[in-house]
């Protein structure tokens, strides 16, 4: 019955959020059909109804109802229960319901805030109820998560075991957070865009695209993270189509947080952030495409379908339409003749910015040239990681020394050679650590060391102006710093972070693959990694074959560390989790293969990875994490 | 103009997107078709005649089959490539195989090769492409590949080959 239920509140939210797609088709006529007041109370609507459909689903789990086909195939009553929650968005049909949750959830905040044009807040109301109305059509026709199958089976299929695991648990929500966020970003500039009058809109848009960006940001950082320790492939990132197409909207949205920042001081490029908010949503809904589709081969291929693949499409189609043909009918309405000049603040910013839009590109013609290749060269080619590694460096280090400079620069107008004067002690500061990090790094790679010392850069140009700040005012306190110098400074520091835990656990990482015998000791970077045997351990849900080794460092116990190879019980998948000993100097990182039985001696694959820094990559994350939510907790109070 | 751009450009990358629905991207063709064979060496068993890429350069259509005695899916091909084997020259290669086990497993199921040699360490399975078991290929009389079987050749197999090597003819 609940799933009857589930339906039926879904339903509802079609046939409400239809009303919203009408009144966005009439827009254009005189007489609006619906109020304010209407278009509110439908917000309201929506999300009560889809929470409700969400509520059933959840409590079909909960109670392992195999007769639903979602349940069956992804859960098991041996499930622990955390995982038959998080089964809710474990696969397609589920997640993308948790899609329509977030949408309307954003839509009813967004309903509640407010907001002085009417006229704007209406207009907004309407095109975000309206992509409420594609993507509910899109769940209810091709993606029903409350569809049965008869008979039932005794027993579910079992949750995919790689997402039986806590970062799961977070990873998914997140992203989506940050994804659907930008619809409500898109909705607002379509909806600029759609009246006819000038309208000021640019603080209204602001706190939802830092708060989409940092639940972007914190996704992708999570998703990463789970790659490292769940995959056991001794990585954080693999440039897989699935990675990319987070991270493309992740790239337009920072240039986004940057250019807004100029709109709302200078009213400058008001028409780019329009452009940026549009582009930045279509690659979520790109990525969505590339995901649910299955065109490209990756390893989030677990929920692939054509026939989604052609309504994602369609609707990727009438979304994009719409934003960018109003974006060319409008552009002479917010387009100023002012021009920006090169060394000012403005000027490093709109530099950033084309950077970040090259390297988009690139990495989304990259991304998609596969598909291109095989449908017009009939050639089957993958683009890897080599080819991501040499785009990505040449346009980091402009954007590199951007970061540096930008935050210096004064508005308006500046000059380098009296910038050059001002910051006399900085560039001491990065001669000296330069010489330094050389020296300590010598003989290493030298592309490393080039890394670590842009990285030293940005960091103390962004403590600098920080204590530049202090020094001026010397009775300041910490609390009464101007909030916008912490967050964008955090931030900076974070990507610095990020550059020397990439760099560590990609360059400098050392990688150890052997059959290694029981009381064999493994030495590496200064650990002697002994081997003390297996046991088998049994789980919830899983059979483990437990691998113990004894960490030691000169001769001192450190930790012992156990990698696990799963034997999942229903559907008989096997899964890897790598045991990691981590220290700000870098992780050791040990996972566990076969058995292999060669000439009497026993022996097991063991892959021993050393990877440098890699806990700096989470840092940087965490800090940008923590400098976006800083700027958006200033947007909101000053809002107020 | 400006529109019209934005039309051709969304259409474009629509039918980009709409191609590669129907596309399947785990499909990967073999290299070596219409290629010639590729050079190799493998080891001759006692009780069977071996062969060298010689052989495969001359006379007529030929198949040549990558299989071994551990693998349970080349037990399911094998009436099948009997059913070849009545027709056309089977060539048969035994990848990480053990003497012992390969001769039980023909004189088990019948031998329905003409010739059969030991790829001992996989070198040979890697020259041709081969990335699991079984795989069969067709050569011509020139010792060109002209088809690739990736898995088990079952019974609705065997009309297309049959059709291909007709039409080679």
């Amino acid at each position: 019955m609940t799933a009857e239920f589930g339906i039926f509140f879904l339903v509802l939210t079609f046939v409400i959020s239809s009303l919203g797609f009408f009144s966005t088709i009439t827009s254009g006529n005189k007489k609006k059909f619906l109020t304010l007041i209407h278009h509110e109370k439908i917000s309201l609507l929506l999300f009560f109804f889809t929470i409700l459909s969400f509520f059933c689903l959840t409590y079909s789990f909960l109670i392992s109802d195999f007769s639903l086909n979602v349940v069956a195939k992804n859960s098991n009553s041996q499930l622990p229960t955390i995982y038959k929650i998080t089964g809710v968005w474990g696969n397609h049909e589920g997640s993308i319901l948790l899609w329509l949750l977030v949408m309307t959830f954003f839509g009813f905040l967004f309903s509640n805030s407010k907001i002085p044009d009417q006229n704007l807040k209406i207009q907004t109301l309407s095109v975000h109820n309206s992509l409420i109305f594609l993507v509910c059509t899109f769940v209810i026709f091709t993606s029903n998560p409350f569809e049965r199958s008869f008979p039932p089976p005794i027993e579910g299929s079992d949750l995919n075991p790689l997402l039986q695991d806590p970062g799961l648990i977070i990873h998914p929500p997140m992203l989506y957070l940050g994804y659907v966020g930008f619809s409500i970003v898109y909705s607002i500039s379509l909806a600029v865009l759609m009246l006819k009058k000038k309208t000021n809109f640019i603080e209204i848009l602001k706190p939802w695209v830092f708060m989409s960006w940092i639940f972007l940001t914190a996704g992708i950082g999570l998703g990463s993270w789970w790659a490292y320790y769940e995959l056991g492939w001794g990585g954080f990132w693999f440039w897989d189509p699935v990675e990319n197409a987070s991270l493309l909207p992740w790239l337009t949205a920072s240039a986004l947080i940057h250019t807004i920042m100029i709109s709302s001081k200078k009213n400058l490029l008001i028409n780019w952030t329009l452009l940026l908010s549009i582009i930045t949503f279509l690659l979520s809904l790109l990525g969505t495409f590339l995901v649910r589709s299955g065109v490209l081969v990756s390893v989030h291929a677990f929920a692939s379908d054509p026939t989604r693949g052609i309504f994602i499409l369609l609707m990727l189609i009438i979304v994009s339409f719409s934003g960018l043909f109003y974006f060319l009918r409008r552009t002479e309405l917010y387009s100023s003749k002012h021009q920006i000049k090169l060394v000012s603040r403005e000027g490093a910013i709109s530099l950033n910015n084309i950077f970040l839009i090259s390297l988009t590109f690139t990495i989304l013609i990259g991304t998609i040239y596969p598909l291109v290749s095989s449908i017009f060269f009939k050639s089957k080619i993958s683009v890897g990681a080599p080819f991501f590694n040499s785009i990505l460096t040449p346009v980091m280090v402009p954007m590199i020394f951007g970061m540096i400079i930008g935050p210096f620069l004064r508005w308006g107008n500046d000059d380098l050679l009296k910038l050059l004067n001002r910051l006399k002690i900085l560039v001491f500061l990065f001669l000296f650590s330069s010489i330094l990090l050389w020296y300590v790094n010598f003989g290493g790679p030298v592309i490393a060391i080039i890394f670590f010392i842009f990285a030293a850069w940005i960091i103390i140009a962004s403590l600098f102006e920080l204590t530049k700040f202090m020094n001026f005012k010397p009775k300041l306190r910490i609390n009464s710093l101007p909030a916008k110098y912490f967050s964008q400074s955090i931030s900076h520091i974070g990507i610095g972070l990020i550059i020397i835990g990439a760099t560590g656990s990609s360059i400098l990482k050392i990688e150890k693959i052997q059959f290694q015998e029981i009381g064999e000791i493994i030495k590496i970077n200064q650990y002697d990694v002994e081997f003390k045997g297996v046991k088998v351990v049994e789980g919830p849900n899983f059979l483990s074959q437990t691998g113990v080794f004894e960490v030691s460092k000169d001769d001192a116990h450190v930790i012992n560390l156990k990698p696990e190879k799963r034997f999942y019980n229903a559907n008989k998948q096997v899964t890897t989790e790598a045991a990691i000993y981590s220290t700000i100097f870098g992780d050791l990182y040990i996972a566990i293969g076969d058995k292999n039985s060669i000439k009497n001696s026993v022996s097991w694959t063991t892959r021993i990875w050393y990877n440098p820094f890699t806990i700096w990559i989470w840092l940087g994350v965490f800090s940008l994490v923590t400098g976006g939510l800083i700027s958006f907790f200033r947007v909101i109070k000053k809002k107020k | 103009m400006k529109y019209f751009i934005l039309i051709i450009f969304l259409l474009s990358s629509a039918y980009i997107f709409y191609e590669g629905l129907r596309d399947d991207p785990t499909y990967i063709p073999s290299n070596l078709i219409s290629e010639e064979i590729p050079e190799f060496k493998i080891e001759s068993i006692k009780q069977y005649e071996s062969f060298s890429s010689a052989d495969l350069k001359s006379g007529e259509i030929k198949v040549v089959n990558f299989f071994a005695s551990w693998c349970p899916p080349c037990k399911v091909e094998h009436p099948q490539l009997k059913k070849l084997s009545e027709k056309y020259k089977l060539y048969g290669i035994a990848k990480k195989d053990e003497i012992r086990n390969l001769t039980k497993w023909l004189d088990d199921l019948g031998n329905p090769f003409v010739k059969i040699g030991l790829d001992k360490n996989g070198m040979t399975s890697i020259d041709w492409g081969v990335y699991g078991l079984p795989e069969t290929f067709l050569i011509d009389h020139k010792g060109m590949i002209i088809h690739k079987h990736v898995g088990p050749i079952m019974k609705k197999d065997l009309e297309y080959i049959n059709k291909l090597i007709t039409n080679v003819k």
